[in-house]
């Protein structure tokens, strides 16, 4: 830059000329003109970068099929289950929900079905009793003999174990159903022997024992006396099967609704 | 020679400005006093290398308005805020030059050459000092620099060198070798033009 002009003597500047020419103000006046406005800034980047993050995760969760985690919990139950009941291996039990023996690697294994309501669970009530099947005799049953043989002579899939009055599972009950002539029933050909009322009042609660399906007048009485809107429990349901095998059934449980 | 008393703070203003500095960073308009402070340093430092007055106030405008966009980028190494504005103010000439904005213009007192003329040892005369003018326009733009700082503004090498981003023990060296080579010049082809 050797095009440079040279002055000699230049007259100085005075110090208040240059003073009048300050102006902080127009300064700040283009600083706030040149300065970047929020779009460009890091904290618009963030906040949007952290919103977009927030409504894909939320959307992921959101926009998820309802039965996936249904379909996880099934898979982890199955995962979960015991090996001695699932390994075919041990010849112990294999437990399906449709009631149909599981045929794992051409073996048949002895299937006990479950039902979601818990309303079909067979529970021994007298280990004495040689009609009633316990749990050990079970196990023993299918270590000791070929389970085909077992499956073929009880074929449990086939009751609709749950008793019932007048057609009715649970809820809300009037008293002309309660009173109905037919008493404690079930589905299949398991007759009611045994049951127990328990109400409960202001007293504390009261049992009432039968030896049948029907309700005695003692229990009527007392069922009689009941208000609406009260709770009446039927427990300790004993039925008997075709072949004479005592078996404890699903207690009960209703609302008076008159 | 005498120290710029604006530029070599004591401690204790060194620490007033940081304070300055960081309301500056905190708000913009903390920067005031640092404008009112420097402006006419500034003003003076752009003013002695071109010719245009209202060119030099747009300039130092420009250069305290750079300064507060980058104030966040300010590092404090123990030297005054000035040296800071000085290499901004560098960088903005020197821009406005090449866009041919303003005409670069080295302005000398006949009192600073005679001082240069008596550090080269020769004597001053009316053809000694035309000798020197025709070696300054030989001289290459750092050269002359340094020659304005050093000899025309009457700065000190600690000064130059937080300027010109070099040491002091750097800028006592290139200063002795531009009076060698002005020496050489005037000797060589100053009284020949």
């Amino acid at each position: 830059m050797k095009n440079r002009k040279i002055n000699l003597d230049r007259p100085q500047v005075d110090s208040k000329e240059i003073q009048a020419g300050m102006n902080f103000g127009l300064v700040m006046t283009s600083y706030q003109v040149m300065s970047k406005p929020f779009y460009k800034s890091n904290w618009f980047f963030g906040t949007a970068g952290l919103a977009s993050i927030g409504l894909i995760v939320g959307g992921t969760f959101a926009f998820q099929d309802p039965n996936e985690s249904d379909k996880l919990l099934n898979e982890q139950l199955l995962s979960d289950a015991p090996p001695e009941v699932s390994t075919p291996e041990n010849k112990l039990l294999a437990i399906n929900t449709t009631g149909q023996p599981a045929e794992l690697d051409n073996e048949t294994v002895l299937t006990i079905p479950i039902q979601p309501k818990h309303d079909k669970i067979i529970t021994p009530i007298d280990q004495t009793n040689e009609n009633v099947i316990s749990e050990e005799q079970i196990s023993d049953v299918s270590e000791e003999q070929p389970k085909i043989d077992l499956l073929q002579t009880k074929n449990f899939s086939s009751m609709d174990l749950s008793p019932r009055i007048n057609g009715k599972l649970h809820g809300d009950i009037t008293r002309e159903d309660l009173f109905d002539n037919k008493g404690i029933t079930t589905g299949s050909d398991v007759s009611i022997i045994h049951f127990e009322l328990h109400l409960i009042d202001g007293l504390g609660g009261k049992v009432f024992e039968e030896e049948s399906n029907q309700l005695n007048q003692e229990m009527r009485t007392a069922l009689t006396n009941l208000t609406k809107g009260e709770t009446i429990y039927f427990e300790n349901i004993k039925g008997k099967t075709s072949d004479g095998k005592v078996v404890r059934l699903n207690p009960l449980r209703y609302v008076l609704l008159n | 020679m005498p120290v710029n008393p604006i530029y070599h703070h004591t401690e204790d203003r060194l620490m007033q400005e940081l304070q300055w500095i960081k309301r500056a960073k905190d708000d913009p308009r903390g920067f005031e006093p640092l404008y009112n402070k420097y402006y006419e340093q500034i003003f003076r430092y752009i003013y002695q290398r071109m010719d245009d007055k209202e060119m030099a106030h747009d300039i130092t405008s420009q250069v305290f308005l750079k300064a507060m966009n980058n104030i966040q980028k300010y590092e404090y190494r123990g030297v005054p805020f000035a040296s800071w504005l000085y290499r901004i103010a560098k960088s903005e000439l020197y821009q406005s030059f090449r866009d041919e904005k303003a005409t670069r213009t080295v302005n000398v007192d006949t009192v600073n050459l005679s001082e240069m003329i008596d550090e080269m040892e020769e004597n001053f005369s009316e053809e000694s000092r035309t000798a020197l003018l025709n070696a300054i326009k030989e001289l290459a733009e750092d050269e002359v620099q340094m020659i304005e700082l050093r000899y025309f503004e009457k700065r000190s090498f600690k000064e130059i060198g937080d300027i010109l981003e070099i040491t002091e023990n750097n800028a006592k060296v290139k200063a002795h070798r531009v009076i060698q080579k002005m020496k050489k010049l005037f000797n060589e082809i100053g009284y020949e033009k």
